[in-house]
């Protein structure tokens, strides 16, 4: 009789990525040990790592330790650069490097038998096979081209913003839109390795592409693991909750419907118009042949009327607080479009939301089947904070469910983040939100990657085998 | 053409935008702006254009002679020149913004019957017709400017999918200042803020709703006061000289104003047309506001737009029937265009003359339709059945009235204190008005809240005009009030039971004060800060806050935020919004 493939146990490993995220769950039985590596990415490191590509490498490299030849899976919740850049594979390594092989090759040389990501990636979706989506006009497919742009145009914006930086030479716009645009403009760059190597280990594994209710295909990865995909919903499912919904603060798709068209037309604005370029010409003092008016009457750059030199100045600021707008609202449809998987391992209950936001969740809390799911999540045991701890990613609705929070702490809360790099404090966005904290702290026992000095990671321990669930605190990994 | 008035100057505009068209022509338009002495730019006393472009860096140079008659005149007359040309050059599309926005300027001035500050310390609002490339404009207190985008219409190397213009090919750029709608909007954003800038504090999914939703009904109706309009949405139930009454019904005209709306910007700024046509679209119904689709503020707002364009094109058909010959049943269509006109100016006087008659903090859509009927009752006293009728249509788009008949009622003058009271420093002395609520803050009085921060910010005195000539002179006061409690410190009436004990919340109240030329008050038009709408306010505040925001519910009215929003503040009212909500929600 094979030995018993009932869960006896979890490790969690926290990896410091800065601002990003990075989980290795592995769940132990009779069997032995399984291994599911939960986004691998960062934007930011924390001051005094090494650079990305030698960091994401130790980390990759920790990671082939701990399985040895072990069954391994990957999910990438979606397709930001902080929850997938350690799976590319052309990052310029140092000579110095201990190992010739980047993160992502170290990654696909584990061989995992299932990749799991969301049905927004899927190459080959097919056509919305019943029609657009009700009254929106938009499909599944078209949803996934949309996401292409609006990639596409969060770089445009940060290559705008680059250039009104050098013509503005100031500081008060770098503080103000500057870095945070660099930020996101990074961080929605599409990151073409990383989305490839993806696509070829689940060719060579599985490929799993999930929506709201679909299979995930962890049970069969994981065995005595119930796993429940809550998000994100289809661009039908979230048509028909909006329908149903008694109280929605912010429609999802809907929003991105209208988004669509207008994303289309900023795309062919900023690029083939090649107004990027137009700009970086005049700011080196060059006329724009090709702007709106080639032939009209302008001043002299280095003449203008004061009044036109005063505004000028502000326009420009305008822009840049405008194309952070933009920039923002791109950032917040792909988080959208994250995994939201609940895991059952044995009585423990694990939520790793990605980065996902009120919109995605909609489904899941306000859809025929919310009662069910609400029932389930209270029970929560561990929360993955969503979006690094940001303002809007814990919606409050989410957060009221959780049962074991409050004074005992019995709700374990764990958020992957960097401070300073998202957001600002004046706006209450900055990231991780310090109410948001203050909250976790004070219902919850709270574990940061904040709190991690020069370690590579942290581990959090459950043992499965006596009458109660025994947790560890989170221990030391190997020293960085 | 010579401009033989001392008060206006007339100029010509592009009566919506490029794309729409009558006889295979953009639609132009000649509107009266206040005459006054022009810099180039044109630079007036309240409006200035700074032509700057983000985008290229290039600052485009004005007309040098700004002062003389309107250049483009020429455009509107003859016929045979080719308007494609007028719609390329900058200093027609410098014209255009200025005109537009002093337009809705003077709209808001002569209904108001006094100066409209701008809703930051200056007198000059900026503006920059082709400020980025990008399908948006903006209204920002900060930078005391409006500033609108243009955008290449098609990607290079696709075939182009514009209207051909009469050239056959279609203009390469598509302007934002050039569109009447998107200006008239982005104006009404300043004034508004100028007039209530408390309206865009959190305080309910109606107020979050009502600054995009007035912007959006001033821009169509002064759309709709342009005879050029009204003839143009006549064209499709007939162009002889007579129309038969049996043709012109609501859901004909309904039907004309679909088809008048460009489809040009529709797309590219992802529903500035859209609010019009969902708005047309909109099934009355009385339980409307409480069902989901309509708790996001913009969605909210279009249920205004509904109501009150539904009262306009119904009083319209209304004013055919009592002009037609009722023996051919025909009416002539020149009456026709100038009572359709006509009857969008009235709404359009009125919307904006409720600003007056509404309560400066806290507005629900219910009290913008008593201050609308108050108004209009001061106004036009003999009109009921026209305010039967917008009572009626509001009701089908379920907003009922704020006060139970419909208007506010009168205050009760005996009770009022007037001793020291002078009424020659009431109409423009703040100090003066305080003394007036001070003595007056009783319950049987003005009821105010004895505990709280009042200050009258502003005092003037007016003199309206109404369509017909009738001359009535007001003056108009705001007072408003702030505390600050712990949530176990507030009436029990007013604490929703979510709020934890120790929660900080900033409560605010205020009232309008209309006194009639005798020095009488008229109309007291109040929210106090104990109320169960405070309690509705914090709910909603408390529900849509972050988990652990205690700072939520202290973000509300403030004196300094004010202040500081409004020398070096961040509000900013966009065009599109797209996926965000009015920053009166947004946090």
């Amino acid at each position: 009789m094979p030995p018993s493939a009932e869960p006896t146990g979890l490790r969690l490993v926290s990896y410091q990525v800065g601002f990003g995220d990075c989980w290795l769950l592995t769940v132990r039985s009779a069997a032995g040990e399984r291994h599911l590596l939960v986004d691998f990415g960062t934007t930011d490191l924390p001051g005094g790592s090494p650079r990305e590509a030698l960091h994401m490498q130790r980390v990759a490299l920790d990671v082939e330790r701990r399985v040895q030849g072990a069954p391994f899976a990957v999910v990438a919740t979606h397709r930001h650069r902080d929850h997938v850049s350690g799976f590319a594979t052309d990052a310029k390594l140092p000579a110095a490097a201990p190992d010739r092989r980047t993160s992502g090759e170290i990654i696909a040389s584990l061989q995992p038998r299932l990749v799991l990501q969301p049905w927004t990636e899927d190459p080959d979706l097919p056509p919305d096979a019943t029609g657009p989506a009700a009254g929106k006009g938009l499909s599944n497919q078209a949803f996934r081209a949309l996401l292409g742009s609006a990639q596409e145009v969060s770089g445009l914006a940060w290559r705008e913003s680059e250039t009104l930086q050098a013509a503005l030479r100031s500081a008060a716009y770098h503080a103000e839109f500057g870095r945070e645009l660099g930020f996101l403009g990074q961080n929605n760059l599409s990151n073409l390795s990383a989305v490839q190597n993806l696509l070829a280990m689940g060719k060579a594994g599985k490929a799993v592409f999930a929506h709201y209710g679909s299979s995930s295909g962890l049970e069969a990865f994981l065995p005595g693991v119930k796993a429940e995909v809550l998000g994100p919903p289809t661009i039908r499912q979230s048509a028909a909750v909006r329908k149903q919904r008694q109280s929605d603060p912010d429609e999802f798709w809907g929003l991105q419907a209208r988004l669509h068209a207008w994303l289309s037309g900023q795309r062919d604005m900023l690029s083939t118009a090649n107004v990027a370029a137009t700009v970086r010409r005049t700011a080196h003092g060059h006329r724009a042949d090709d702007g709106p008016f080639p032939k009209a009457p302008v001043y002299d750059p280095a003449a203008l009327p004061p009044a036109v030199r005063r505004f000028k100045r502000r326009a420009l600021l305008a822009r840049g607080e405008q194309l952070l707008e933009l920039v923002r609202a791109l950032d917040k449809v792909l988080n959208n479009t994250s995994l939201i998987l609940l895991l059952e391992v044995g009585p423990l209950s694990l939520l790793f939301p990605g980065d996902a936001q009120i919109e995605n969740w909609s489904h899941a809390l306000a859809g025929p089947d919310a009662e069910e799911h609400r029932a389930r999540l209270a029970r929560v045991d561990l929360y993955k904070v969503g979006h690094h701890g940001s303002l809007n990613a814990t919606p409050r609705s989410l957060w009221a469910l959780f049962d074991k929070k409050g004074g005992k702490k019995s709700l374990r809360t764990a958020v992957s983040t960097l401070e300073g790099v998202h957001g600002n404090e004046a706006a209450r966005t900055e990231v991780p939100r310090r109410s948001l904290v203050a909250a976790l702290k004070s219902q919850s026992t709270y574990f940061t990657t904040q709190s991690l000095r020069g370690e590579l990671c942290r581990e959090l321990e459950a043992d499965l085998t006596g009458a109660r669930p025994r947790w560890s605190s989170w221990k030391a990994g190997p020293a960085g | 053409m010579p401009d033989p008035s001392p008060l206006h100057r007339t100029l010509t505009i592009v009566a919506r935008d490029p794309s729409v068209e009558r006889d295979g022509r953009v639609l132009l338009a000649r509107v009266e702006v206040p005459r006054e002495r022009l810099a180039p730019g044109p630079r007036g006393h309240r409006v200035q254009v700074v032509d700057v472009d983000s985008a290229t860096g290039l600052v485009y140079k004005p007309r040098p002679e700004p002062d003389g008659p309107d250049p483009f005149a020429a455009w509107l007359d003859d016929l045979t020149l080719d308007r494609a040309k007028l719609l390329a050059d900058p200093t027609f599309h410098q014209q255009n913004v200025y005109a537009v926005a002093m337009r809705t300027l003077a709209l808001f001035e002569r209904a108001l019957g006094r100066r409209v500050p701008w809703g930051f310390p200056g007198h000059q609002l900026t503006v920059a017709p082709h400020a980025f490339v990008d399908a948006n404009a903006f209204y920002s207190r900060e930078h005391q400017a409006l500033m609108f985008g243009y955008f290449k219409r098609a990607p290079a190397g696709k075939p182009p999918t514009g209207k051909p213009s009469e050239k056959g090919a279609p203009p390469e750029h598509v302007f934002l200042c050039l569109s009447h709608d998107v200006v008239a909007h982005e104006t009404t954003h300043a004034l508004v803020d100028g007039l209530r800038p408390w309206y865009l504090d959190p305080s309910s999914p109606d107020q979050a709703a009502f600054h995009e939703a007035f912007a959006d009904l001033v821009a169509l109706l002064s759309f709709f006061s342009l005879p050029e309009v009204t003839g143009a949405l006549l064209d499709p139930i007939g162009r002889g000289e007579r129309i038969r009454l049996e043709d012109v019904t609501r859901e004909a005209l309904a039907r004309s104003v679909l088809l008048a709306v460009g489809k040009e910007l529709a797309e590219a700024t992802s529903g500035r047309d859209q609010v019009l046509r969902r708005s047309v679209e909109i099934e009355p119904a009385a339980d409307l506001l409480t069902r989901a689709e309509f708790q996001e503020p913009h969605r909210r707002g279009e249920v205004l737009v509904a109501a009150v364009l539904d009262a306009f094109l119904r009083t319209w058909v209304r004013r055919l029937g009592e002009i037609a010959d009722q023996a051919s049943r025909t009416v002539s269509r020149e009456r026709a265009v100038e009572d359709g006109a006509a009857a969008a100016e009235r709404l359009l006087r009125g919307a904006i003359r409720a600003l007056d008659y509404a309560p400066p903090v806290d507005l629900t859509f219910g009290d913008f339709l008593s201050a609308l009927l108050t108004s209009d009752g001061v106004m036009h006293p003999a009109d009921e059945p026209f305010r039967a009728l917008l009572l009626e249509r509001f009701g089908a788009y379920g907003i009922p009235p704020a006060a139970a008949g419909g208007t506010w009622e009168k205050p009760d003058a005996a009770a009022l204190v007037l001793d020291g009271v002078h009424f020659e420093a009431l109409q423009r002395d703040p100090q003066e008005v305080f003394r007036f609520v001070w003595e007056n803050r009783g319950p049987k009085q003005l009821d105010l809240e004895e505990s709280a921060e009042t200050r009258v910010t502003w005092v003037q005195p007016c003199q309206r005009l109404s369509t017909d000539g009738f001359v009535l002179r007001e003056t108009v006061a705001e007072y408003v009030q702030r505390l600050t409690l712990r949530a176990d410190e507030l009436p029990k009436e007013v604490r929703p039971p979510e709020l934890p004990a120790d929660l900080e919340v900033r409560l605010s109240g205020g009232g309008t004060l209309i006194f009639d030329e005798f020095g009488r008050l008229r109309f007291h038009v109040h929210n106090r800060i104990f109320s169960a709408k405070q309690k509705a306010r914090l709910g909603y505040l408390w529900e849509e806050a972050g988990v652990g925001d205690r700072e939520a519910l202290r973000a509300g009215l403030s004196f300094s935020d004010l202040h500081r929003r409004r020398l070096a503040g961040t509000t900013r009212l966009t065009l599109a919004e797209t996926p965000r909500r009015s920053h009166a929600a947004q946090r």
